[in-house]
C-alpha cells in the first residue's frame, strides 16, 4: 500500500531503537496508522522536531502490516497547547487510540478532533472543550447519545431530572434521592445545544459522558486519567519533610 | 557453523547495547578474543562492579556509587541554583559547555501521561522535599523543547513556585522536538545563558 499526502494529526510517538520513531496518527481518510519514522531522531534529521504530538502533517507512507514505513512529511501547522489545553489534547489523543481500530477511517472524527485542538489552542477552556469531544466522538463511533428525548421517547424538560442507562438511554426520575448520580433535563439540553456554561451543568456533563465512554473503554482506565489523577494527589499533598536544621 | 555455546553467549550479550546487532556483537566479541584478553577482562570487571555498586543520588538522581554524588558533595558548588534535567547525558552536557556551578535533579525520563508517566516515576517527591528543605533560590528548567517537555516544565514550575523558588527555563537554540543530549555545544551554550523567568 502507498498513501500519499494524507492529511493527519499525530497522536502520539514514542523512541524506537536508536535513531527512529513509532508515530501514532490519526489521517482523514485511513484512520488510526502506526508508522515507523526511520532516523527521525538523528541529530541531522529534516524530520526532527515534525512529529510532535497536535502537529497537523500530510504524511505519505507504504508497506503492509501493522507498521507502514513513513516515506515524506508536510509540515502543515502545530496546534500549541499549554497546562488544562495540553493534558486535554493528551487525553483526546488517547481516547481515539483506545477507540477506534488502526486503517478505519473516520473522517467527522477526524475534523472533530482538529477542531478540538483548534478551539484549545485558540484559549477555550478545555474543560467545556472537551465535553462536546466526547459528545461527538460517541456519536461518530456509533455509541451516541440521544440529548433531545428520554428513553420513552418524550421530549426532555429542563426542570426534570433524569437516570442515564447505557443501553437505552436517559429515563424520567419521579423522585431522586440525594446519592443517586442523575442529570438535569437542562444539562442535556446544554450538552446538545452546545452552550455548556455554569459550574453544576458541567460537572453533570461531564459524569455523564464518562459513564457513557465506560462501556466502551472496558476495564483498563486511560493512562492519561490516571497519570493526570497522580499529578493531582501529588500536587495537592502537603510537604512531606518539616523543615530541619541538621544537615 | 555455529559458535561455541560461551562465543555465543558473549555474542548475544553485546547485543543489548544501542546500535549494536549481530554483526557488530560479533566483531566486537573477536575483537576482544584475538587481541585485547586483557581489555576485556578490565570490561568484565568493570562492568560487574558499574552493575553492582552505581545507583542513584539521594539527592539529585544521578548516577553515583554513594550515597551523594560528586557534585552534591562538592561545597563550592551553589546549592540554591538546580537545574533539572531530563536525564544524566543532560548532566554531561551542561557541565562541559556552560558555566553553570550549581546542582542539578535528573528526573530519569519526563511527564507523559499517555505513557502512565507520573510525579512518582520522576522522583518528584525527592524534589519536593529538597524544595521544602534547604533554600532553593532558582530551579533551572533545562528539559527539551517537546510537548512532554513542556508539560513537565510546567508542572515542575507550578510545584517550585509554591515553595517560593524563582523559576526559569532555558531559552532560544533548543530546536523544537529537540532532545538537550544532541544539541549541539554552541547552541546549547547559548541556550543556558538565555534563561529567563516563566
Ligand atoms: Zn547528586
Amino acid at each position: 500500500m502507498r498513501v500519499d499526502l494524507q492529511p493527519a494529526l499525530v497522536l502520539h510517538r514514542r523512541a524506537w531503537r536508536d535513531t527512529s520513531f513509532i508515530v501514532e496518527a490519526f489521517t482523514r481518510e485511513h484512520g488510526r496508522v502506526g508508522l515507523a519514522a526511520k532516523g527521525a531522531r538523528r541529530a541531522k534529521s529534516r524530520w526532527r522536531g515534525l512529529l510532535e504530538p497536535f502537529s497537523r502533517l500530510d504524511l505519505s507512507w507504504a508497506g503492509t502490516g501493522e507498521l507502514y514505513t513513513l516515506r515524506d512529511i508536510n509540515y502543515v501547522t502545530r496546534y500549541t497547547l499549554a497546562g488544562n489545553t495540553l493534558m486535554g489534547g493528551l487525553y483526546a489523543s488517547e481516547l481515539i487510540m483506545r477507540l477506534t481500530a488502526r486503517d478505519d477511517p473516520h473522517p467527522p472524527l477526524f475534523d472533530t478532533f482538529e477542531a478540538l485542538l483548534q478551539t484549545m489552542a485558540g484559549g477555550a477552556p478545555a474543560i467545556v472543550a472537551l465535553r462536546f469531544f466526547e459528545r461527538d466522538l460517541l456519536e461518530e463511533l456509533g455509541y451516541g447519545l440521544t440529548l433531545t428525548h428520554d428513553a420513552l421517547d418524550a421530549p426532555i424538560e429542563a426542570d426534570a431530572r433524569y437516570r442515564y442507562e447505557p443501553e437505552s438511554g436517559v429515563w424520567p426520575m419521579a423522585t431522586v434521592a440525594s446519592n443517586e448520580p442523575s442529570v438535569a433535563g437542562a444539562t442535556l439540553i446544554d450538552l446538545a445545544e452546545g452552550r455548556l456554561t455554569q459550574r453544576a451543568r458541567l460537572r453533570e456533563a461531564r459524569d455523564l459522558l464518562q459513564a457513557a465512554l465506560a462501556p466502551h473503554l472496558g476495564s483498563k482506565p486511560l493512562k492519561s486519567v490516571a497519570t493526570l489523577k497522580a499529578m493531582q494527589q501529588f500536587a495537592d499533598t502537603r510537604q512531606p519533610l518539616p523543615r530541619t536544621d541538621d544537615h | 557453523m555455529a559458535f561455541s555455546p560461551a562465543l555465543a553467549r558473549l555474542i548475544d550479550a553485546f547485543r543489548v547495547l544501542p546500535g549494536v546487532g549481530a554483526k557488530s556483537a560479533q566483531r566486537m566479541a573477536f575483537h576482544l578474543l584475538q587481541g585485547e584478553r586483557a581489555g576485556g577482562a578490565k570490561l568484565a570487571t568493570a562492568l560487574a562492579e558499574a552493575v553492582e555498586h552505581i545507583q542513584h543520588c539521594q539527592r539529585c538522581r544521578m548516577f553515583t556509587e554513594s550515597d551523594y554524588c560528586e557534585i552534591c558533595r562538592n561545597e563550592r558548588r551553589d546549592a540554591t541554583r538546580v537545574c533539572v534535567v531530563e536525564s544524566p547525558a543532560d548532566v554531561m552536557a551542561l557541565e562541559q559547555n556552560t558555566d553553570f556551578r550549581g546542582h542539578y535533579f535528573v528526573l530519569m525520563g519526563r511527564l507523559s501521561p499517555i505513557d502512565g508517566i507520573g510525579p512518582e516515576e520522576l522522583g518528584l517527591n525527592i524534589l519536593r522535599a529538597r524544595l521544602a528543605d534547604g533554600p532553593v533560590e532558582e530551579l533551572i528548567l533545562a528539559v527539551g523543547a517537546t510537548v512532554e517537555g513542556e508539560a513537565t516544565a510546567q508542572y515542575v514550575a507550578e510545584l517550585a513556585e509554591r515553595y517560593g523558588a524563582s523559576v526559569t527555563r532555558i531559552a532560544q537554540g533548543v530546536p523544537v522536538g529537540g532532545e538537550l543530549e544532541y544539541v549541539d555545544a554552541g547552541t546549547l551554550s547559548q541556550a543556558f545563558s538565555g534563561r529567563r523567568p516563566l
